[in-house]
């Protein structure tokens, strides 16, 4: 009966949140306060995909699943809402029978890398795939293996892991364990690198034995080909592997089978590996099958680069999380980008705590700006920012700081060339600089 | 022309937050006054002895890779305390310091020793103790700083006050009361659990660890940019 009545309260206030435009986890929370563990008292028809990691696991879910759908599967996703568990309660139970059935072939769900073990305690998933784990908010999570510890507490007897191939921390989650694994990667391309280019590698030293770890080559931090001529550590053989790239044609090849690149960016092209990974590993797809349904994915480009127009110029709005492998990925995308280019940074106190505290900055490659014709810094924090382009020998003379989000006007006449605003949804007041531009 | 000797013990496993950048703000200080400088990194695997060095630092790291190396740092315990003791310059951040103190024990259940040279054990858990600070250096009590603290340890430091490094003015509520000291400066060790960039950020350590290395060589450059940007953030908090 608690479980009879969790579900329809579920229901009823996912259905009034979504008429006065509230989050979804409440829903779930209300639910798991009438009916513990209620997420046990599901009956699962079809298989179990648990989606986490640092960056990419939205996109992966939701690829997955439009892969999985476009070959006729019937899927539940949480890609509405939260990825914390109150989240996925939501999702679940607005998507099961009031018998608690969950009637789907697969259940693929997003879920945060500290939620995870207390996701399993309920429901032991038949396939958990981990994108990667990076530097991400480390007010929370202080560094990837502190994640990585609590994704371990998480790992359930016959669970199948698929892990990255080129990241040496999330594969430590197997270590130990007799769980199976299944192997994504990306080969080397010509935007491989020799060195490290991005602001932080957590992979300096092996993870096994402190000696220097090396690498063939970075895709982008510590994510890459790796061995450790001390103890043997290196990059496993990938089941599942991209490689053949081909850039101006548009093309890449996963186990030896063509698709296009529809999203020109490395780690969009790790997702369409672990995306297919999961398709013919867990609904036994063919890689044609899987490759082709991919290729109709919508990344949804326009929000994520939403481009208005400012004193008649181009001006791209790059939105990033708060986490230095992202902000380094929009630096990178900067630094593409054609000449004459005028960047404006958003520097701001924390989102959410306000602190103060700007570490961030130092695990980012700003010295990669150095080409950037113009810069522009306003927000809070915009001294500290100057301070982290100064140390990394930018052109301070190129280098505008602006104390008023009212001064952009007279900042951006003194530039020249299409405009790129590096922002954050994260990141606090940055609306009031946003409509500045919008008036200009 | 004169050459400083840097060496960034375990820079590439002790690397967390931008640490490491201490490291580059010094030496392009060094560049400024018109010195040479060189930087040698050494890691576990490496013989290790300080005296060949004008200045040390150990950053902070991860706490699985303080862990890892403390069975490595430990065999070089009496040349680092002598040289400390010499009047060396040593600048140790954040976790760091619990290789300096007499042991840590870590959630793996394990206890792991340190050199001995603070009286000061530590214990991580499983949450992390998070705090903006505004600080007052000893060496420049009218003097104003910015800290960050992020750890996932629960220390039990007994320096005397008279070595702390630090006067704590500000914190977050519940995060470190007022007026009481923190890190230690023995000779010339500047050893703080505030982590991050310490040096870029506050010219008025910067400037006091620059005269430990240089004494009568040291030469004025330009912190206007950083005097306002700590000023700024110092304002804010306090």
């Amino acid at each position: 009966m608690r479980l009879f009545i969790a579900i329809c309260v579920c229901r009823v206030l996912y259905f009034i949140g979504r008429l006065i435009g509230k989050g979804t986890s409440k829903p779930g929370d209300i639910a798991r306060i009438i009916c513990p563990n209620v997420l046990k008292r599901l009956k699962f028809s079809g298989k179990v995909i648990c989606i986490t990691g640092t960056n990419g696991k939205t996109t992966t879910s939701n690829l997955t699943t439009h892969m999985l759908r476009e070959n006729g599967y019937t899927v539940i996703n949480n890609s509405f809402g939260s990825n914390m568990l109150g989240g996925i309660t939501t999702a679940l139970l607005t998507n099961c029978t009031f018998g608690g059935e969950v009637k789907a072939d697969f259940s693929v769900l997003e879920i945060d890398e500290r939620w995870l073990r207390f996701f399993v305690k309920e429901v032991t998933p038949d396939y958990v795939l981990i994108t990667n784990l990076l530097r991400d908010q480390i007010v929370r999570n202080c560094c990837p293996e502190i994640v990585l510890e609590k994704i371990k507490l998480g790992v359930t007897p016959g669970t199948t892991y698929i892990l990255n191939a080129n990241d040496p921390v999330s594969q430590q989650v197997s270590w130990g364990k007799d769980n199976p694994v299944i192997w994504f990667a990306l080969g080397e391309s010509e935007r491989s690198t020799k060195e490290c280019r991005s602001g932080t590698n957590d992979a300096k030293v092996c993870p096994r034995c402190m000696h220097e770890l090396k690498y063939n080559y970075y895709h982008y931090n510590h994510v890459g080909d790796f061995c450790c001529e001390n103890c043997g550590f290196k990059t496993p053989k990938a089941d599942f592997i991209g490689h053949d790239f081909d850039f101006e044609k548009g093309t890449f090849k996963i186990n030896g089978k063509e698709t296009k690149i529809t999203f020109d960016a490395t780690y969009f092209m790790f997702n369409t590996v672990a995306a297919s990974a999961i398709c013919c590993s867990a609904a036994g797809m063919e890689m044609e099958k899987a490759i082709a349904s991919a290729e109709s994915f919508d990344i949804g480009v326009t929000k994520r680069y939403e481009e208005i127009t400012v004193l008649g110029r181009r001006c791209q709005l790059i939105l990033t999380k708060q986490n230095p492998a992202s902000i380094d990925q929009s630096v990178e995308f900067v630094t593409d980008k054609e000449a004459p280019r005028t960047l404006i940074i958003i520097s701001n106190n924390m989102f959410h705590t306000e602190r103060k505290d700007v570490l961030f900055m130092y695990d980012v490659a700003y010295e990669n700006l150095k080409n950037v014709e113009h810069i522009v810094i306003v927000g809070k924090r915009r001294y500290d920012m100057a301070v982290r382009l100064k140390l990394a020998d930018i052109d301070m003379e190129k280098v505008q700081i602006c104390d008023e989000a009212e001064d952009l006007r007279s900042c951006l006449e003194k530039t020249e060339g299409s405009i790129y605003v590096m922002t954050s949804s994260v990141f606090s007041n940055e609306d009031k600089v946003l409509e500045e531009l919008k008036k200009l | 022309m004169r050459k400083i000797k840097i060496l960034n013990l375990y820079g590439e496993a002790l690397d967390l937050n931008g640490d490491g950048k201490n490291v580059t703000a010094f030496e392009k200080r060094i560049a400024e006054m018109g010195y040479e400088y060189e930087t040698v990194t050494l890691g576990v695997g490496d013989d290790i002895d300080v005296s060949d060095y004008d200045i040390v630092f150990m950053t902070h790291g991860k706490p699985h890779n303080v862990s890892a190396i403390s069975e490595h740092f430990i065999k070089y315990k009496d040349n680092i305390i002598d040289n400390i003791e010499k009047g060396k310059t040593f600048v140790v951040t954040g976790s760091s310091n619990m290789l300096l103190g007499k042991s840590f024990s870590m959630l793996d259940g394990k206890t792991y020793q340190g050199i001995g040279l603070f009286d000061c054990t530590a214990e991580e858990f499983d949450s992390l103790y998070v705090s903006d600070a505004v600080l007052a250096p000893k060496f420049a009590p009218d003097e104003k700083m910015f800290g960050t603290y992020y750890r996932c340890e629960s220390v039990k430091w007994n320096t005397p006050n008279e070595n702390r490094l630090f006067t704590v003015l500000k914190a977050d509520e519940g995060k470190g009361s007022v007026g009481s000291g923190e890190g230690t400066r023995h000779k010339n060790l500047f050893a703080t659990w505030c982590l991050g960039p310490v040096l870029v950020r506050n010219p008025i350590m910067m400037k006091e660890v620059l005269h430990s290395v240089l004494a009568e060589d040291y030469r004025e450059t330009d912190f206007s940019l950083e005097e306002k940007a700590v000023k700024m953030i110092v304002e804010e908090l306090l």
